[in-house]
């Protein structure tokens, strides 16, 4: 398997007595658009300032392209990693244009290629006036030519659709999944929750500061997804079900409501409807139930938060 | 480095604020110059050179005898050779408020705007990236220093063709331009503490305002300190003296005043009388040695002050 382009491992960051990140775990590897969720405060931005060299971890270690980020190897990688912040950032008093000037100076990166930066993030018409008269969704766009100055191999955005029109949005869209195509690496922070099912291969959540899921979305919808079952029969219903000879796409089988969660894949309903018939037990109600990122999101997180609550207490 | 330097040239260059203040900087010089022309003439009404006995001064520094002329000495100081040791020195009086600020809005707004994180990702050197702010606020120290001093010719050379009808004269060597470099490099070197100093405060605490507020109210208390201290101190025996001695020693100001007392009694020859006498006392290469040693702890302040510091991203206002 290809070697993680990013590496983050058992990140800790602790203002005073508050956590801000505690024992995060994560890798990218090239090519991957990975989402990472969480509610407000949740630890999504120190987790990226710290990826982006910003921010010192307390305890815990990452590395880019496998070279330590707090070795000079590794500070040699982080030229290789675009960052986007949550809030766009420029010099207001210049355009456009001289605020990616700035940068490709500071960054060491030919100049040349800002028209056609400009162009790529719909910029080129307004690239001359100063960045200060620029729209909320103009300013997202210079904060994102920003990260894409010096083709990084890693982008870390921060919420790139924020404040965006739908316009805007689907070309921040487009933008993602032609960089992912190119081989490149995003972490893309967001609240919008349909953008990161939209884009996003694999999902990492956070909160409070932890990792509470972090793999493939279609894994994470699996595990979630059921069918809702009540029968004439429930009693043998029961039987048939729990029996050890029940289907192998059965994951499990909760009673709740007096009906019973069949934890399964929803196109399974006919094939389960099917299966009762046969031994003359008809569904009263059979409702497949696929849960949205956004339910995956809220019971974890909602989760979360009961377990520290319990935790502290 | 070659890059943030240029980096950090580019946005000063383009700021409207570096050039504002400067022109505000230039208004104040040319109007103090204007000024002192119309004492001139007022002293002089036929801009003869005679000196006027009505209106003849006392001045003293050594000598409690000694008595000039005013109107000698305004003529002095609005025409050549005289003329230029005001240019040379006012950034260094005058403007150096305006200075503070540009430094300050330069260094603190990079925090407000949330920029000191882009120019600090991608692995650049954080020491790289105070170096270069510190040597481009230099180096506008430098082009204002310039500019001042031109605009001190240029306003030199009408004085003395009203007043002399003739601009050259026979002051013009090779000896006297080296005295006009060595004094643009005291004037500078007066200035350096104060740069540094905004600089390291700003990336210190990070924000333009309070910068500021902390050296603009350094620069005002030390501009009354010096003068109380100069007076009380022959006053004063035993520990108390030698403590307000050290006192006056160490101060910036103190130190950048002998700096400009040396211009003044280099470039002229009467107003020299005028240079106040607080500083007399003090050796200028020892003040020189105590500006550079404030410059190198400032600078290497700045440089520890955005070394390991977390530089979060700005949260977002919406």
């Amino acid at each position: 398997m290809e070697q993680p382009v990013l590496c983050a491992e058992h990140l800790t960051k602790r203002y005073g007595q508050r956590f801000a990140v505690q024992d995060v775990t994560f890798t990218l590897r090239a090519g991957e658009l990975v989402g990472l969720l969480g509610p407000n405060g949740a630890g999504k931005t120190t987790t990226l300032s710290m990826l982006a060299g910003l921010v010192q971890p307390t305890s815990g270690e990452i590395r880019l392209f496998g070279q330590k980020l707090d070795t000079p190897a590794g500070q040699v990688a982080l030229r290789r990693v675009g960052i986007m912040p949550e809030a766009a950032v420029f010099y207001p008093y210049l355009s456009g244009e001289d605020n990616l000037a700035v940068l490709a100076r500071t960054y060491n990166v030919d100049p040349r290629v800002i028209p056609s930066l400009c162009e790529r993030v719909g910029l080129s018409e307004h690239s001359r006036r100063p960045a200060k008269s620029y729209s909320q969704g103009m300013r997202q766009m210079l904060s994102l030519a920003s990260a894409l100055l010096g083709d990084p191999d890693i982008l870390l955005l921060d919420e790139p659709t924020n404040g965006l029109d739908p316009l805007g949005q689907q070309r921040i869209h487009a933008l993602l999944k032609e960089l992912v195509e190119n081989g490149k690496t995003i972490l893309l922070s967001s609240h919008l929750l349909p953008d990161v099912e939209t884009l996003c291969d694999r999902v990492i959540i956070i909160a409070r500061g932890r990792v509470v899921a972090d793999g493939p979305l279609s894994a994470l919808l699996q595990h979630t997804s059921c069918i809702r079952l009540r029968t004439t029969d429930d009693h043998r219903a029961r039987a048939l079900l729990t029996s050890p000879g029940r289907p192998a796409w059965i994951a499990g089988i909760e009673e709740r409501e007096n009906a019973f969660v069949i934890y399964a894949d929803p196109a399974h309903a006919g094939e389960l409807s099917a299966m009762l018939a046969k031994q003359d037990i008809y569904p009263v109600e059979l409702v497949p139930q696929r849960e949205s990122l956004r339910d995956i999101f809220a019971e974890l997180v909602g989760a979360s938060s009961t377990q520290t609550e319990e935790h502290v207490a | 480095m070659s890059g943030l330097l240029a980096a950090e040239l580019y946005k000063l260059s383009r700021r409207p604020m570096t050039w504002i203040a400067l022109g505000i900087i230039l208004f104040l010089f040319v109007a103090v110059r204007i000024l002192l022309f119309v004492a001139a003439s007022a002293t002089s009404p036929q801009g003869t050179g005679d000196a006027t006995p009505g209106v003849s001064i006392q001045v003293s520094q050594s000598d409690q005898n000694a008595t000039t002329s005013l109107q000698d000495v305004v003529k002095e100081a609005v025409t050549l050779p005289g003329g230029l040791s005001d240019g040379i020195n006012f950034l260094s009086g005058l403007g150096i408020f305006a200075l503070v600020v540009v430094a300050a809005s330069m260094t603190g707004n990079e925090f407000s705007w949330g920029t000191i994180g882009l120019l600090a990702s991608r692995g650049t050197a954080r020491w790289k990236i105070a170096t270069a702010k510190l040597l481009g606020l230099m180096m506008i120290t430098i082009l204002w220093l310039i500019v001042i001093f031109l605009a001190a010719v240029v306003l030199s050379a009408i004085g003395s063709a009203i007043y002399h009808q003739a601009i050259l004269g026979s002051w013009l060597t090779g000896r006297f331009v080296l005295t006009v470099l060595l004094s643009l490099g005291r004037a500078f070197l007066a200035l350096l503490p104060y740069v540094t100093a905004t600089v390291a405060i700003g990336l210190l605490l990070r924000s333009s305002a309070v910068t500021m507020g902390c050296v603009l109210g350094y620069l005002f208390a030390e501009q009354i300190a010096v003068p109380v201290i100069s007076q009380v101190l022959p006053a004063t025996h035993g520990f108390l003296h030698r403590l307000l001695t050290l006192v006056q020693e160490v101060l910036i100001g103190g130190n950048a005043s002998v700096m400009r007392t040396l211009n003044t009694q280099q470039l002229a020859s009467s107003t020299q009388l005028l240079a106040s006498s607080t500083t007399e006392h003090l050796h200028p290469y020892r003040a020189a040695g105590i500006l550079i040693a404030y410059t190198l702890f400032f600078c290497i302040l700045a440089i520890l002050a955005l070394q390991k510091r977390d530089l979060a991203p700005r949260a977002s206002a919406s």
